[in-house]
Protein backbone atom coordinates (compact mmCIF):
# COMPACT_ATOMS: atom_id res chain seq x y z
CA UNK A 1 0.00 0.00 0.00
CA UNK A 2 2.58 2.32 0.66
CA UNK A 3 4.28 1.47 -2.74
CA UNK A 4 1.21 2.21 -4.47
CA UNK A 5 0.75 5.58 -2.42
CA UNK A 6 4.01 6.35 -3.57
CA UNK A 7 3.58 5.45 -7.49
CA UNK A 8 0.08 8.14 -7.14
CA UNK A 9 2.18 10.81 -6.00
CA UNK A 10 4.55 10.36 -8.43
CA UNK A 11 2.23 9.92 -10.89
CA UNK A 12 0.53 12.99 -9.97
CA UNK A 13 3.89 14.93 -10.07
CA UNK A 14 4.46 13.65 -12.83
CA UNK A 15 0.98 14.97 -14.58
CA UNK A 16 1.56 18.48 -12.96
CA UNK A 17 5.07 18.97 -14.46
CA UNK A 18 3.64 16.87 -17.69
CA UNK A 19 0.45 19.65 -17.75
CA UNK A 20 2.08 22.58 -16.79
CA UNK A 21 5.07 22.19 -19.20
CA UNK A 22 2.39 21.44 -22.19
CA UNK A 23 0.45 24.59 -21.24
CA UNK A 24 2.13 26.55 -24.60
CA UNK A 25 1.43 23.77 -26.80
CA UNK A 26 -2.57 23.65 -25.22
CA UNK A 27 -2.45 27.44 -26.40
CA UNK A 28 -2.48 26.44 -29.85
CA UNK A 29 -5.96 27.05 -31.14
CA UNK A 30 -5.63 30.64 -30.27
CA UNK A 31 -5.67 32.63 -33.55
CA UNK A 32 -2.64 34.75 -33.05
CA UNK A 33 0.27 33.49 -34.79
CA UNK A 34 3.82 33.05 -33.50
CA UNK A 35 6.04 34.86 -35.83
CA UNK A 36 9.11 34.89 -33.80
CA UNK A 37 10.87 32.45 -35.68
CA UNK A 38 11.30 35.78 -38.89
CA UNK A 39 12.96 37.77 -35.97
CA UNK A 40 16.11 36.86 -37.87
CA UNK A 41 15.52 37.89 -40.71
CA UNK A 42 15.73 41.81 -39.57
CA UNK A 43 19.32 41.34 -40.42
CA UNK A 44 19.36 40.51 -43.65
CA UNK A 45 16.72 43.11 -44.31
CA UNK A 46 16.84 45.95 -46.14
CA UNK A 47 13.51 47.32 -44.89
CA UNK A 48 12.15 45.87 -41.60
CA UNK A 49 8.21 46.96 -40.51
CA UNK A 50 6.67 45.06 -37.42
CA UNK A 51 3.37 46.36 -36.29
CA UNK A 52 2.09 45.10 -33.25
CA UNK A 53 -1.49 46.36 -32.21
CA UNK A 54 -3.24 44.28 -29.46
CA UNK A 55 -6.47 44.25 -28.18
CA UNK A 56 -5.78 46.84 -24.91
CA UNK A 57 -5.10 49.88 -27.83
CA UNK A 58 -8.25 48.30 -29.96
CA UNK A 59 -10.73 47.98 -27.08
CA UNK A 60 -9.94 51.41 -25.37
CA UNK A 61 -9.71 53.68 -28.64
CA UNK A 62 -11.97 51.88 -31.21
CA UNK A 63 -15.09 52.97 -28.87
CA UNK A 64 -14.31 56.64 -28.42
CA UNK A 65 -14.09 57.27 -32.36
CA UNK A 66 -17.06 59.63 -33.65
CA UNK A 67 -19.53 57.54 -35.45
CA UNK A 68 -20.99 60.77 -36.44
CA UNK A 69 -17.16 61.78 -38.28
CA UNK A 70 -17.08 59.90 -41.67
CA UNK A 71 -13.75 58.61 -41.84
CA UNK A 72 -14.00 58.01 -37.82
CA UNK A 73 -16.94 55.95 -38.23
CA UNK A 74 -15.23 54.40 -41.33
CA UNK A 75 -12.38 52.68 -38.78
CA UNK A 76 -14.50 52.10 -36.16
CA UNK A 77 -16.05 49.78 -38.59
CA UNK A 78 -13.13 48.40 -39.52
CA UNK A 79 -12.26 47.37 -36.10
CA UNK A 80 -15.31 46.56 -34.74
CA UNK A 81 -14.68 42.74 -33.44
CA UNK A 82 -11.13 42.92 -34.56
CA UNK A 83 -8.52 41.86 -31.09
CA UNK A 84 -5.17 41.99 -32.51
CA UNK A 85 -3.36 43.30 -35.74
CA UNK A 86 0.24 41.79 -36.42
CA UNK A 87 2.25 42.36 -39.03
CA UNK A 88 5.85 40.99 -39.86
CA UNK A 89 7.07 42.51 -43.43
CA UNK A 90 10.95 41.90 -44.65
CA UNK A 91 11.89 43.58 -47.95
CA UNK A 92 15.86 42.25 -49.25
CA UNK A 93 17.96 43.73 -52.06
CA UNK A 94 18.52 40.41 -53.28
CA UNK A 95 17.09 36.58 -54.13
CA UNK A 96 17.74 34.18 -51.45
CA UNK A 97 17.74 35.74 -48.10
CA UNK A 98 14.91 33.85 -47.01
CA UNK A 99 13.86 30.60 -47.18
CA UNK A 100 11.17 27.85 -47.96
CA UNK A 101 11.60 27.22 -44.31
CA UNK A 102 11.18 30.53 -43.64
CA UNK A 103 7.33 30.76 -44.81
CA UNK A 104 6.83 26.85 -43.48
CA UNK A 105 7.05 28.25 -40.23
CA UNK A 106 4.12 30.26 -40.47
CA UNK A 107 2.31 28.09 -42.52
CA UNK A 108 2.92 24.86 -40.04
CA UNK A 109 1.19 26.84 -37.43
CA UNK A 110 -2.01 27.02 -40.10
CA UNK A 111 -2.35 23.63 -40.48
CA UNK A 112 -4.29 22.37 -37.51
CA UNK A 113 -8.54 21.82 -38.68
CA UNK A 114 -9.65 25.04 -37.70
CA UNK A 115 -7.41 26.92 -39.95
CA UNK A 116 -8.44 26.59 -43.80
CA UNK A 117 -6.99 28.32 -46.70
CA UNK A 118 -9.22 30.88 -48.39
CA UNK A 119 -6.83 32.19 -51.58
CA UNK A 120 -3.91 30.96 -53.12
CA UNK A 121 -3.02 33.21 -55.47
CA UNK A 122 0.08 32.50 -57.86
CA UNK A 123 2.36 34.68 -60.37
CA UNK A 124 5.41 33.93 -61.75
CA UNK A 125 5.28 37.00 -63.85
CA UNK A 126 4.49 39.27 -61.22
CA UNK A 127 6.88 37.43 -58.82
CA UNK A 128 3.98 37.36 -55.95
CA UNK A 129 2.26 34.45 -53.98
CA UNK A 130 -0.71 35.19 -51.69
CA UNK A 131 -2.51 32.86 -49.19
CA UNK A 132 -4.77 33.64 -47.07
CA UNK A 133 -6.29 31.39 -44.68
CA UNK A 134 -8.96 32.04 -42.39
CA UNK A 135 -9.59 30.39 -38.82
CA UNK A 136 -13.57 29.58 -37.55
CA UNK A 137 -14.07 28.70 -34.03
CA UNK A 138 -17.84 27.29 -33.99
CA UNK A 139 -18.88 28.42 -37.52
CA UNK A 140 -17.82 31.84 -36.65
CA UNK A 141 -14.47 33.67 -37.97
CA UNK A 142 -11.80 34.09 -35.04
CA UNK A 143 -8.84 35.14 -36.89
CA UNK A 144 -7.67 35.59 -40.35
CA UNK A 145 -3.47 34.80 -41.67
CA UNK A 146 -2.40 36.25 -44.82
CA UNK A 147 1.39 35.07 -46.31
CA UNK A 148 2.15 36.77 -49.13
CA UNK A 149 6.04 36.68 -50.97
CA UNK A 150 7.90 37.39 -53.78
CA UNK A 151 11.32 36.54 -54.18
CA UNK A 152 13.00 39.51 -52.51
CA UNK A 153 10.14 40.49 -49.57
CA UNK A 154 8.23 38.56 -47.24
CA UNK A 155 4.72 39.64 -45.28
CA UNK A 156 2.85 38.02 -42.80
CA UNK A 157 -0.22 39.49 -41.64
CA UNK A 158 -2.38 38.10 -38.22
CA UNK A 159 -5.82 39.44 -37.55
CA UNK A 160 -7.06 38.16 -34.98
CA UNK A 161 -10.70 38.67 -34.24
CA UNK A 162 -13.64 38.72 -37.02
CA UNK A 163 -12.21 39.62 -40.26
CA UNK A 164 -13.88 38.56 -43.59
CA UNK A 165 -12.20 38.76 -47.33
CA UNK A 166 -14.02 42.68 -47.61
CA UNK A 167 -12.88 44.09 -44.32
CA UNK A 168 -9.04 42.99 -45.09
CA UNK A 169 -9.45 44.36 -48.59
CA UNK A 170 -10.86 47.60 -46.80
CA UNK A 171 -7.36 47.25 -44.17
CA UNK A 172 -5.27 47.21 -46.68
CA UNK A 173 -2.76 50.33 -46.62
CA UNK A 174 -4.17 50.64 -43.10
CA UNK A 175 -3.09 49.45 -39.75
CA UNK A 176 0.56 48.34 -41.09
CA UNK A 177 -1.31 46.05 -43.39
CA UNK A 178 0.76 46.80 -47.19
CA UNK A 179 -1.72 46.91 -50.22
CA UNK A 180 -1.61 43.17 -51.48
CA UNK A 181 -4.30 44.16 -53.92
CA UNK A 182 -6.14 41.43 -52.50
CA UNK A 183 -9.30 42.81 -54.96
CA UNK A 184 -7.67 41.84 -58.33
CA UNK A 185 -6.49 38.32 -56.39
CA UNK A 186 -7.86 34.89 -56.56
CA UNK A 187 -11.21 34.28 -56.22
CA UNK A 188 -11.95 33.60 -52.43
CA UNK A 189 -12.25 29.56 -51.97
CA UNK A 190 -10.60 28.88 -55.21
CA UNK A 191 -7.38 28.06 -55.13
CA UNK A 192 -5.91 29.29 -58.42
CA UNK A 193 -2.69 26.99 -60.58
CA UNK A 194 0.49 28.44 -61.25
CA UNK A 195 0.38 31.72 -63.66
CA UNK A 196 3.15 30.40 -65.64
CA UNK A 197 3.80 33.07 -68.31
CA UNK B 1 7.98 12.36 4.12
CA UNK B 2 9.55 11.28 1.52
CA UNK B 3 6.67 11.67 -0.75
CA UNK B 4 6.00 15.03 0.80
CA UNK B 5 8.87 16.06 -0.22
CA UNK B 6 8.32 15.25 -3.87
CA UNK B 7 4.47 16.29 -4.13
CA UNK B 8 6.35 19.44 -2.04
CA UNK B 9 8.98 19.82 -5.62
CA UNK B 10 6.53 19.08 -7.78
CA UNK B 11 4.06 21.90 -6.79
CA UNK B 12 6.80 24.11 -6.31
CA UNK B 13 8.00 23.44 -9.64
CA UNK B 14 4.29 23.89 -11.34
CA UNK B 15 3.74 27.18 -9.75
CA UNK B 16 7.50 28.21 -10.51
CA UNK B 17 6.99 27.10 -14.09
CA UNK B 18 2.76 28.80 -14.49
CA UNK B 19 4.23 32.35 -12.48
CA UNK B 20 5.98 34.73 -14.79
CA UNK B 21 9.30 35.30 -13.46
CA UNK B 22 9.30 38.51 -12.01
CA UNK B 23 11.99 41.15 -14.16
CA UNK B 24 14.39 42.46 -11.82
CA UNK B 25 12.99 46.08 -11.88
CA UNK B 26 14.17 48.45 -14.38
CA UNK B 27 14.64 52.36 -15.42
CA UNK B 28 11.32 53.41 -16.51
CA UNK B 29 11.05 53.88 -20.07
CA UNK B 30 11.51 56.81 -21.15
CA UNK B 31 14.87 57.37 -18.92
CA UNK B 32 16.10 53.74 -19.85
CA UNK B 33 15.67 54.22 -23.29
CA UNK B 34 17.77 57.30 -23.55
CA UNK B 35 20.41 56.52 -21.39
CA UNK B 36 20.56 53.14 -24.03
CA UNK B 37 20.84 55.66 -26.92
CA UNK B 38 23.90 57.27 -24.96
CA UNK B 39 25.63 54.06 -24.28
CA UNK B 40 24.72 52.17 -27.13
CA UNK B 41 25.92 54.69 -29.65
CA UNK B 42 28.43 56.54 -26.90
CA UNK B 43 26.42 59.63 -28.01
CA UNK B 44 25.81 62.57 -25.75
CA UNK B 45 22.01 64.24 -25.53
CA UNK B 46 21.32 67.86 -26.32
CA UNK B 47 19.33 70.00 -24.08
CA UNK B 48 15.33 70.26 -25.98
CA UNK B 49 14.70 73.91 -25.61
CA UNK B 50 11.14 74.31 -24.08
CA UNK B 51 10.16 76.18 -27.62
CA UNK B 52 10.45 72.37 -29.27
CA UNK B 53 8.15 70.71 -26.78
CA UNK B 54 5.50 73.40 -27.28
CA UNK B 55 5.54 72.44 -30.73
CA UNK B 56 4.12 69.21 -29.86
CA UNK B 57 2.20 70.44 -27.22
CA UNK B 58 0.62 72.56 -29.77
CA UNK B 59 -0.41 69.35 -31.89
CA UNK B 60 0.59 69.79 -35.32
CA UNK B 61 1.04 66.47 -35.61
CA UNK B 62 -2.83 65.75 -34.35
CA UNK B 63 -3.77 68.26 -37.02
CA UNK B 64 -2.77 65.97 -39.39
CA UNK B 65 -4.32 63.02 -38.34
CA UNK B 66 -7.93 64.96 -37.46
CA UNK B 67 -8.10 69.07 -38.47
CA UNK B 68 -11.34 68.99 -36.26
CA UNK B 69 -9.58 68.26 -32.97
CA UNK B 70 -6.34 70.09 -33.19
CA UNK B 71 -6.09 69.93 -29.34
CA UNK B 72 -6.01 66.55 -28.48
CA UNK B 73 -2.00 65.34 -28.55
CA UNK B 74 -2.15 69.08 -26.25
CA UNK B 75 -4.18 67.51 -24.00
CA UNK B 76 -1.71 64.93 -23.74
CA UNK B 77 -0.84 65.82 -20.68
CA UNK B 78 3.22 65.15 -21.14
CA UNK B 79 5.49 65.27 -23.14
CA UNK B 80 9.51 64.27 -22.31
CA UNK B 81 11.94 65.03 -25.48
CA UNK B 82 15.87 64.24 -25.88
CA UNK B 83 17.67 64.68 -28.95
CA UNK B 84 20.92 64.11 -30.48
CA UNK B 85 22.15 66.30 -33.11
CA UNK B 86 25.14 65.58 -35.26
CA UNK B 87 26.89 62.53 -34.11
CA UNK B 88 27.69 58.96 -35.49
CA UNK B 89 24.69 56.66 -34.92
CA UNK B 90 26.37 54.50 -37.43
CA UNK B 91 28.92 52.60 -35.43
CA UNK B 92 26.90 50.91 -32.36
CA UNK B 93 29.45 50.41 -29.50
CA UNK B 94 28.14 46.98 -29.03
CA UNK B 95 27.37 43.87 -31.77
CA UNK B 96 23.67 43.64 -29.65
CA UNK B 97 21.46 44.64 -32.33
CA UNK B 98 19.85 48.16 -30.91
CA UNK B 99 16.01 46.61 -31.51
CA UNK B 100 17.26 43.65 -28.71
CA UNK B 101 18.80 46.04 -26.67
CA UNK B 102 15.75 48.39 -26.34
CA UNK B 103 13.51 45.51 -25.99
CA UNK B 104 15.52 44.28 -23.09
CA UNK B 105 15.96 47.73 -21.72
CA UNK B 106 12.33 48.25 -20.87
CA UNK B 107 10.56 46.67 -18.60
CA UNK B 108 7.39 44.04 -19.12
CA UNK B 109 4.45 46.55 -19.08
CA UNK B 110 5.96 48.42 -22.29
CA UNK B 111 4.80 46.97 -25.40
CA UNK B 112 5.90 46.79 -28.75
CA UNK B 113 3.54 48.69 -31.26
CA UNK B 114 5.74 49.82 -34.30
CA UNK B 115 9.16 48.52 -35.47
CA UNK B 116 10.46 50.04 -38.87
CA UNK B 117 14.25 49.58 -39.70
CA UNK B 118 15.95 50.59 -42.85
CA UNK B 119 19.73 49.19 -42.52
CA UNK B 120 20.41 50.93 -46.24
CA UNK B 121 19.02 54.53 -45.30
CA UNK B 122 20.55 54.17 -41.62
CA UNK B 123 16.76 54.57 -40.33
CA UNK B 124 15.51 53.06 -37.17
CA UNK B 125 12.04 53.72 -35.70
CA UNK B 126 10.26 51.64 -32.50
CA UNK B 127 7.08 53.03 -30.76
CA UNK B 128 6.07 51.63 -27.47
CA UNK B 129 3.30 51.46 -25.64
CA UNK B 130 2.00 50.87 -22.15
CA UNK B 131 -0.81 51.70 -20.48
CA UNK B 132 -1.50 54.55 -17.95
CA UNK B 133 -5.08 54.81 -16.50
CA UNK B 134 -7.15 55.63 -19.19
CA UNK B 135 -4.81 56.49 -21.55
CA UNK B 136 -1.47 55.03 -22.97
CA UNK B 137 2.07 56.11 -23.00
CA UNK B 138 3.69 56.08 -26.31
CA UNK B 139 7.42 55.92 -26.39
CA UNK B 140 9.24 56.93 -29.67
CA UNK B 141 12.96 55.88 -30.34
CA UNK B 142 13.79 57.71 -33.55
CA UNK B 143 17.64 57.24 -34.74
CA UNK B 144 19.09 58.00 -38.06
CA UNK B 145 22.73 58.42 -39.39
CA UNK B 146 23.31 61.43 -37.56
CA UNK B 147 20.60 62.06 -35.32
CA UNK B 148 18.11 60.59 -33.05
CA UNK B 149 15.28 61.24 -30.22
CA UNK B 150 13.27 59.75 -27.69
CA UNK B 151 9.73 60.95 -27.33
CA UNK B 152 7.82 59.91 -24.71
CA UNK B 153 3.57 61.39 -25.10
CA UNK B 154 0.41 60.58 -23.05
CA UNK B 155 -2.07 59.69 -24.99
CA UNK B 156 -5.80 59.30 -25.05
CA UNK B 157 -6.86 55.46 -26.82
CA UNK B 158 -8.64 57.60 -29.43
CA UNK B 159 -5.77 59.72 -30.83
CA UNK B 160 -3.42 56.52 -30.79
CA UNK B 161 -6.16 54.41 -32.81
CA UNK B 162 -5.88 57.05 -35.24
CA UNK B 163 -2.27 57.08 -35.40
CA UNK B 164 -2.53 53.69 -35.61
CA UNK B 165 -4.32 53.62 -38.69
CA UNK B 166 -0.82 54.76 -40.31
CA UNK B 167 1.98 53.61 -38.53
CA UNK B 168 4.78 53.71 -40.95
CA UNK B 169 4.84 57.26 -40.29
CA UNK B 170 3.20 57.15 -36.88
CA UNK B 171 7.03 57.15 -34.84
CA UNK B 172 8.59 59.48 -37.68
CA UNK B 173 5.78 62.02 -37.58
CA UNK B 174 5.49 62.41 -33.60
CA UNK B 175 9.46 62.58 -33.68
CA UNK B 176 9.82 65.08 -35.92
CA UNK B 177 7.12 67.22 -34.56
CA UNK B 178 8.80 67.29 -31.45
CA UNK B 179 11.35 69.47 -33.58
CA UNK B 180 13.81 66.29 -33.98
CA UNK B 181 14.03 66.69 -37.44
CA UNK B 182 14.65 64.02 -39.87
CA UNK B 183 17.28 61.87 -39.79
CA UNK B 184 19.90 62.59 -42.57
Amino acid sequence: MKIKTFSTLKLFSFLLLTLSAQAPALAQGVPRLQLESLDHLTSRASQTVVISVDERVLKAGAPFLKSTDPDEAKVKELLKDVKGIYVKSFAFESEGEFSDADVQGVRSQLNSPDWSKIVEARSRKEDVNVEVFVKTDAAKVSGIAVIAFGSKDLTVINIVGFVDMDKLRRMEGQFGIPDLELERGAKEGKPQSDDKD
Amino acid sequence: MRERVILLLAATLTVLSITPIARPSKEEGYDGAVKLVETHYKVKRKKVPLLARAAIKGGRAAARIASSSIPELSEAGSVRLTVFEDQDFSRPATGVPFMSALRDALSAEWSPLVQLLSPGDNEQTYVYMREAGEKFRLLVVRIGRRDAAVLEIKLRPETLVKLIQDPDVLGKTLADEAGAGAPQ
